[in-house]
């Protein structure tokens, strides 16, 4: 069987430098903004990580803490704005930015999905 | 060993080893081949996956086919190292039914049970071709005591890809009798065709406005045995759109699924119609697991999660999904404007559902999350999207439940030598049919790499596996 799921996601991760902590399905990690309106802040960031990564790219993301309720990286057919997180609630957000185009993607991994990620933060 | 068996493999596969074991010759041969197992909760498949042909010198063949031990070490090497079962299949060319086995050939198979189980901890399967009318026959060995193996027929073996062919074994699956309710169906494309789709065991996952109509053709048709998913009570916004549901079904409490399955008992026509209501989505993996069981698979349902879920099961485990969808636009003022409802239909030499766009993937991990049935969420979501859209009509759920059936229809009889497109589209008003011309996958497409691959193929994205 392939590695899969939550453990696929964290060895990966790890490997690209991350110090991760896993908590059930959830992988978590200390994040520098790479740019964008948020460049430079520090922020604690979790990723909750489908069964079947990488078929499935995860949801998106959530971090505390939170920063003001602004319209976020737009991406046709999801919300504008933030939500409480799925983790840390009212003290911090939830970004329901999944990936747009996973299934087109020629390596679907961690360092993939993390470019999205920052392609994110830096189009806020 | 309880339970029952079956094999498939795709169309490419079965061409390969046709070519092989249908020399022009005349004279019987033989090969091995690698499976991958496909375990649902009665049966177990073996999914066809790599042909090994001999090598020069490894098997002999004078009018009857022999091989030598080198030819059948190698084959049990290669699968150890790629966690596969092995098949070993020979071929009769003057036969023309399913077969049973000679005492030739059930030495010759029982001679390399133990060392196959030994090796890869997964029977042998033994596969004939009849060449006469290309009709395969296959068996699984078990041991039943120390030393002694015995060898069960399988219900079937499926060839899937454009079309999907089964075999039945007339002993374990018997045709079904066209009784004098059946005639006027049976007449309309034949009592070997009505043979053919009637012993099919179908899954219906999504017991709503458009499965309910969908297991209620097949109870009608004459099929034997459905299997139906759902997890749903009914409510009373379901009462314009759902067949046989009544206020008191709502009063009640009722499960779609068990007034689905227990109405479509009332309608079947063939004695004997099974329909089996599991009252989870085909999320939960037990659920999944009742869906390996059957043949093919309609997906009535209009969410991502499931809908990847199922794309997952055609692939990885050769079992053709129907899928349909039914769109409604409004005028600004809230009228009609037009309603289309088409169907795709997939597995192995197909376009999937992702990359046909019948579900958003970035739209799965959110489901996974629990977002969709957050209504903070649905209202967040823009004003046009798929998942805010609510309506839909009776009648158009009665014109896309046949629409799916007549693709069953497609797949497994070829009317007028036609088999199922991919993608059918009808458009209301304009009263316009579209069969759109066949596509293939994005090129890096996750679901064309894992098919026959059955349990090897990956989480199939359910809850638990």
């Amino acid at each position: 069987m392939m590695s899969q799921g939550v453990q696929a996601f964290a060895s990966q991760l790890g490997r690209l430098g991350y110090q991760i902590e896993i908590d059930g399905d959830w992988v978590i990690f200390e994040y520098t903004v790479p740019g964008g309106t948020y460049a430079g802040r520090m922020v604690t960031k979790g990723i909750r990580v489908p069964p079947n990564f990488p078929a499935t790219t995860p949801h998106g993301i959530d971090f505390t803490p939170r920063f003001e309720n602004r319209p976020i990286n737009q991406n046709a057919g999801h919300p504008e704005r933030s939500h409480p997180s799925r983790r840390w609630g009212n003290e911090g957000e939830h970004w329901s930015r999944p990936h747009p185009g996973w299934n087109a993607e020629p390596k679907k991994d961690v360092a993939t999905y993390m470019a999205h990620v920052a392609e994110l933060w830096m189009t806020t | 060993m309880t339970g029952s068996f079956s094999v498939a493999m795709t169309e490419a596969t079965d061409l390969t080893l046709r070519q092989h074991l249908s020399g022009s010759d005349g004279q019987e041969d033989l090969c091995f081949a690698l499976y991958h197992p496909s375990r649902g909760v009665q049966r177990f498949s073996s999914l066809l996956a790599e042909v090994i042909g001999p090598r020069s010198g490894e098997r002999q063949v004078h009018g009857t086919a022999s091989f030598n031990a080198a030819y059948f070490e190698r084959v049990l090497d290669l699968a150890i190292s790629r966690g596969t079962g092995i098949a070993f299949l020979h071929s009769h060319p003057q036969a023309s039914d399913w077969q049973c086995m000679s005492e030739t050939d059930r030495l010759a198979e029982a001679g390399m049970t133990g060392a196959t189980m030994a090796a890869t901890g997964l029977p042998l399967v033994g596969l004939t071709l009849s060449g006469r009318s290309g009709v395969w026959s296959a068996r699984h060995w078990h041991r039943v005591e120390p030393r002694i193996w015995e060898h069960r027929d399988c219900d079937s073996v499926r060839v899937v890809g454009r079309c999907l062919t089964s075999h039945f074994c007339p002993l374990v699956k018997p045709a079904p009798p066209v009784s004098p309710g059946l005639v006027r169906t049976a007449h309309a494309w034949s009592a070997a065709v009505q043979s053919q789709l009637t012993r099919i065991r179908v899954g219906v996952v999504g017991l709503g406005s458009v499965g309910a109509l969908v297991i209620e053709q097949l109870a009608r048709m004459g099929f034997s045995e459905v299997l139906a998913f759902d997890f749903d009570a009914l409510e009373e916004h379901n009462l314009d759109r759902t067949l046989h549901a009544y206020p008191e079904n709502v009063k009640a409490g009722d499960l779609k699924v068990s007034l689905a399955a227990r109405s479509s008992m009332r309608a079947a026509v063939t004695p004997g119609f099974k329909a089996l209501p599991i009252s989870c989505g085909i999320q939960d993996i037990s659920a999944y697991r009742r869906a390996l069981d059957c043949d093919v698979v309609f997906s009535c349902v209009d969410r991502p999660w499931p809908r990847s879920i199922l794309n997952h099961l055609a692939y990885a485990n050769l079992i053709p999904v129907i899928d349909g969808g039914i769109d409604v636009s409004q005028t600004p003022s809230g009228g009609l404007r037009s309603a289309d409802w088409g169907t795709f239909v997939v597995g192995p030499s197909r376009r999937c559902l992702e990359c046909a766009g019948q579900y958003d993937a970035g739209l799965v991990s959110v489901e996974q999350g629990g977002d969709l049935d957050d209504p903070a969420y649905i209202e967040s979501l823009p004003e046009e999207h798929s998942l805010r859209k609510r309506q839909n009509v009776f009648s158009f759920s009665m014109a896309l439940a046949a629409m799916e059936v007549m693709k069953l229809v497609q797949l497994v009889a070829r009317p007028a030598g036609d088999t199922a497109p991919d993608e059918e589209r009808y458009v209301f008003p304009a009263g316009n049919v579209e069969q759109l011309p066949v596509d293939t996958c994005e090129r890096h497409c996750s679901f064309q790499e894992i098919v026959g691959r059955g349990e090897n193929g990956g989480h199939p994205g359910t809850t638990t596996f």
